[in-house]
């Protein structure tokens, strides 16, 4: 351990929503550490998306404010996670792929 | 309009913007990318220096920035990735036009190195310019006395769980505010090894230097404008000090840090919600209040302006009494909660202040003497593995980061042969001891294998200098003997006589440790690892170097004779607690001084160690220390029945220091050593009562288990005079881990005059 991987999520001018980047985060390892940076004007709070609906905790315990960044996520199993703003469940989603 | 009132209009209207929160979107850093690890035995990097004037002032700027820098991951050291890493640079004076660039590569170097002299004034702009939203838990957001102000690491358990924990290990789940990891892009610099003012613009290691805000993609407070103020300072200080109190600062640059700090309280985000800061929180505030108080405020935003003296001594002058030593000293990052993430991320540098010991080594090698700065460190993007839950494999035997020297693994540092040089060796590692354990020929294929030193060396080596201060030419003999053994704690320096012979490559062979035994996590020794290489090449030195003789040797420093026991005014006792935390029973108390000194008096200190793992490492702040006397109940001695040296547990009498094991007159001098181990007995009985009654003051209970455990207690005695500065700073453990998770004092040095008088 560990390296620090970032997810941005950025305001889309084309869409005029958000986007992450990157969308699908690769390369991770378990014990590395995932920050979720919020690049855009409104809050985000990234959620684990699970067969009954979102868990708004799994990855951090507070909504990101615009323009601060994530607590660190640390993933201590294989496999790979979808998230999905827990404040907007409809918007886009997110996977991380944890070797 | 003159130049404070350009800047104060140009203030006012930035800080519109950020009270409408018009901040741009900062173009993101790319993520860490898996790389092909960099080469091993590359050569030594050589980390630029920044030099001293010819008027006795070293002008330098300390930038603290972010980008990507290509690490190693642990244990697995050929996993590396490129990724964002806080990092400082720097360059001579205050205009960038002219300096030379700083490295744009991707290796993670130290800061630069600094080369000033004993009597020079330091002046150093610095500039905190981390983009906070590269890094987690970037910023303060919580009260004190809460874990939820700690920084919060979630783990994932199961596909479909998780776990939120502070940080700290396992042990550390009831870390609370400030003794916990938190606001990792504040900073400040600590200038180690310095003898000089800890106050306002000094070696002030209770600044917060928050990180510059952002507005429209441009910083504030801007360059040209702090510049601006700095040179004021600068100027003002070069002809009356240090300044005393805020007010003496500029005014411009006291209304751009209010108008920062008001800014702040009022905009940043807390738990999500931005503009929600709790009063507890708020920074303004409790600058207003200090200043009303007549002491220096805390809280400053974007950049800081250090400026303070290098005291010269002069026989026969009363002041100072002491001063500075010349030697290799360093600078690091020392901001409460984040000192040990940032001296892992490798904000650290080297400090060589020179003096009549340079002069004379030089004088007698011709000028002949190459030196090497050689920077080790330990890093990382998280101070200990445990921190992160997802790998804690168990205290204390998780993998640490592999130990580097000036930013690359295993580097190679070139000699002739029959050359001597000069290596400043500085321990700037956040947690690591490292042993100088000896040479070999580079001919296997796996280094470092033989577990003991070889009868003799192929390149020889004799330590010089400790922690900055040159030792004495008696110690030059005994504790500087050829291929003497070497340990060197965290934070430790030292200047060592390195000597080649012969042609080939070598393998610097070192064991880690913890702090004062050659003894790992499992409690047996480490194995030897490889440091660096010396490739022996080139032309024969004619006729060959060799160390300097005893009759050469630099002269010692008079301030620098032992302090006799007729001078000591004071004893007292320190104790450093079995857990990672504690002194004396107590973790950092924010606002609390724990200990109060006499401007102008020496003391005796006995500091002890309760835990039996490690070898906590004191260190304290502006004035050096000589070791006097040392108990270790862990040595083979003190463990063998037959040895009159035997403590045996049952017999508190025994419990003194073994006679051969004493440091002798004249003592060496230190800033950082290592309090021998204790020893820790589980007793069979279940409460104090019912313990061996002559025990019974070394026993503690823990009454809900029903446990008893008796402590034998490691020591060191030392001696130290709290001369020439008053003020307030630390003493701590250098294991940075410790110091964040409360480990440290706050101590304070008062006047010994008063102008009152009474007739």
């Amino acid at each position: 351990m560990s390296f620090v991987w970032n997810v941005t999520i950025r305001k889309d001018a084309k869409s005029g929503g958000y986007a992450y980047d990157p969308p699908a985060l690769t390369g991770v390892e378990i014990g590395d550490q995932i920050v979720w940076a919020n690049d855009d004007e409104v809050a985000h709070w990234p959620g684990l998306v699970t067969p009954t609906g979102v868990n708004d905790t799994y990855f951090m315990a507070y909504q990101i404010a615009p323009h601060e960044p994530s607590g660190a996520f640390v993933p201590g199993v294989s496999g790979t996670v979808t998230y999905v703003d827990s404040l907007d469940p409809q918007g886009p989603t997110g996977t991380i792929a944890v070797d | 309009m003159t130049p404070s009132n350009a800047a104060r209009v140009t203030l006012a209207l930035v800080l519109v913007a950020i009270s409408a929160l018009v901040l741009a979107p900062a173009a993101r850093a790319a993520n860490p990318q898996i790389v092909t690890c960099p080469p091993l035995q590359q050569n030594l990097i050589t980390i630029p220096e920044i030099k001293r004037s010819s008027d006795g002032k070293l002008r330098a700027t300390i930038e603290l920035v972010d980008g990507m820098r290509t690490l190693w991951d642990y244990p697995n050291t050929n996993r590396c990735a490129t990724q964002h890493l806080r990092y400082l640079r720097g360059y001579a004076g205050f205009d960038p036009a002219g300096s030379p660039a700083w490295p744009s590569g991707q290796e993670p170097l130290p800061g630069p190195t600094l080369r000033a002299r004993v009597g020079d004034l330091v002046e150093i702009a610095f500039f905190n310019d981390i983009d906070t939203q590269n890094f987690q838990n970037a910023l303060d957001k919580g009260a004190v006395g809460t874990t939820a102000a700690c920084d919060q690491y979630t783990t994932s358990t199961s596909a479909s769980q998780s776990a939120t924990g502070p940080a700290g290990n396992s042990a550390g789940a009831n870390d609370t505010m400030p003794n916990c990891l938190h606001g990792s892009s504040t900073s400040n610099l600590h200038f180690h090894g310095t003898h000089t003012t800890p106050s306002t613009t000094g070696d002030d290691v209770l600044l917060f230097v928050r990180p510059s805000m952002r507005v429209d993609g441009q910083r504030q407070p801007n360059r040209a404008e702090a510049n601006l103020a700095f040179a004021e300072v600068f100027d003002r200080c070069e002809h009356h000090g240090p300044p005393h109190l805020w007010s003496e600062m500029p005014e411009s640059w006291q209304e751009t840090q209010k108008d920062l700090l008001q800014s702040y309280d009022r905009t940043v985000a807390y738990q999500g919600q931005p503009g929600t800061l709790p009063a507890s929180s708020q920074l303004w505030p409790a600058n207003a209040s200090a200043i009303a108080q007549g002491l220096w405020p805390q809280y400053q935003v974007g950049a800081f302006p250090y400026c303070f003296p290098l005291p010269e001594w002069k026989q026969g002058s009363p002041t100072p009494r002491m001063g500075q030593a010349p030697g290799t000293h360093w600078y690091h990052a020392h901001k409460h909660g984040s000192t040990a993430l940032n001296v892992a991320n490798g904000l650290t540098g080297t400090l060589i202040i020179e003096g009549q010991y340079d002069d004379q080594l030089r004088a007698y090698y011709k000028n002949k003497l190459k030196e090497q700065v050689l920077m080790i460190q330990q890093l990382g993007t998280a101070p200990f593995p445990l921190t992160n839950p997802a790998v804690n494999q168990g205290a204390p035997g998780a993998p640490r980061p592999a130990l580097s020297v000036n930013g690359r693994l295993d580097p190679v540092v070139t000699m002739a042969p029959g050359e001597v040089q000069l290596w400043r060796i500085v321990n700037g590692a956040f947690r690591d001891a490292v042993e100088l354990y000896y040479f070999e020929p580079q001919s296997s294929s796996t280094p470092c294998s033989a577990a003991q030193p070889p009868a003799s060396f192929p390149i020889q080596w004799r330590q010089i200098a400790q922690d900055g201060v040159q030792l004495r030419v008696e110690n030059y003999r005994a504790v500087g003997a050829v291929d003497a053994a070497l340990n060197i704690g965290p934070a430790n320096r030292a200047d060592m006589l390195i000597k080649a012979t012969t042609a080939g490559k070598y393998s610097l062979c070192v064991v880690r440790n913890d702090a004062l035994f050659t003894q790992g996590s499992t409690g047996a020794p480490d194995p030897p690892s490889l440091l660096l290489t010396v490739n022996v090449t080139g032309m024969n030195i004619d006729p060959p170097m060799d160390f300097i003789p005893d009759a050469d040797f630099p002269t010692f420093p008079g301030f620098l004779d032992d302090i006799p026991a007729s001078e000591i005014k004071l004893t007292r006792t320190l104790v450093f607690g079995a857990g990672n935390s504690t002194i004396d029973g107590k973790s950092f108390m924010d606002h609390h001084v724990d200990q109060t000194m006499q401007l102008n008096s020496a003391e005796e200190w006995t500091v002890m160690n309760q835990a039996d793992d490690k070898s906590h490492p004191f260190h304290i702040h502006i004035n050096p220390f000589q070791i006097t006397g040392i108990f270790q109940p862990n040595t083979p001695e003190a463990k063998d029945p037959n040895n009159p040296c035997y403590v045996n547990p049952n017999d508190p009498a025994t419990w003194k220091p073994c006679p051969s094991q004493q440091p002798q007159a004249p003592f060496v001098w230190w800033d950082t050593f290592p309090i021998p181990t204790g020893q820790q007995i589980q007793l069979p009985c279940k409460k104090l009562a019912d313990c061996e009654p002559k025990l019974q003051p070394y026993i503690t209970c823990n009454a809900a288990r029903g446990t008893c455990t008796e402590y034998i207690p490691g020591w060191f005695k030392l001696r130290t005079r709290f001369v020439d500065f008053t003020g307030q700073y630390v003493l701590h453990c250098h294991i940075l881990i410790h110091e964040d998770r409360g480990m440290m004092q706050l101590i304070q040095v008062v006047p010994d005059t008063t102008p009152l008088g009474h007739h």
